[in-house]
């Protein structure tokens, strides 16, 4: 007698064999583009807008299109914030400390001169009155 | 069309008649309108895809350019 349960395969076998998973491209958010033809080629819906990134150099193009579909595109130079930049607040506030201890000694001098001419008027009053 | 479609037999088929493959599916464009781009927009401005699509779309794109 056979046994009936000899050439029995498992119906979820197939489940539980190793599947190659492509690895999926990572989505930055960042549309790129070649050059500024692109940018003009690139499909814009009506009362939209967009921004292009350019592989090639340092410049973002904002397409924006009214509400008849016409796309209009401005090209910004992209420029690096440098440390010196960066601290430009810093620099600012120094800047105004010192105007402020500048004026104060600028006030010190014309109260002086003011002084000075008061006497000297007092002076020719004087003279005038004798 | 079979669920289990090719997709290379899709791409082609899509590259070969852009707008008979679209207006199998409803999507009708006006005739001779084989420049993606025009598809693209002809498809934004009539609503039958987003911006946010077309965006994602050229950014997958550009992955395997």
């Amino acid at each position: 007698m056979a046994y009936p349960y000899y050439n029995y395969t498992n119906p979820f076998a197939a489940q539980y064999q190793p599947q190659f998973v492509q690895p999926q491209p990572i989505q930055t958010g960042i549309t790129w583009i070649g050059n500024q033809g692109e940018a003009e080629a690139y499909p814009l819906a009506p009362n939209c807008a967009v921004a292009l990134w350019s592989r090639s150099e340092p410049v973002v193009y904002i397409k924006q299109s009214d509400a008849t579909g016409r796309p209009t595109i401005k090209a910004y130079d992209i420029t690096e914030r440098s440390a010196s930049s960066a601290s430009h607040g810093a620099t600012g506030a120094d800047n105004l400390t010192q105007i402020a201890s500048e004026i104060k000694v600028m006030q010190s001098a014309l109260e002086g001169l003011r002084n000075d001419i008061k006497k000297l008027t007092e002076g020719k009053t004087d003279e005038s009155d004798v | 069309m079979n669920p289990m479609f090719n997709l290379q037999q899709m791409v082609s088929a899509i590259k070969s008649n852009p707008v008979g493959f679209l207006a199998q599916r409803g999507i009708n464009l006006p005739a001779g309108t084989n420049d993606p781009n025009a598809i693209l927009q002809q498809m934004l401005n009539s609503g039958r895809v987003t911006q946010d699509q077309v965006n994602r779309a050229w950014q997958m794109a550009q992955k395997y350019r």
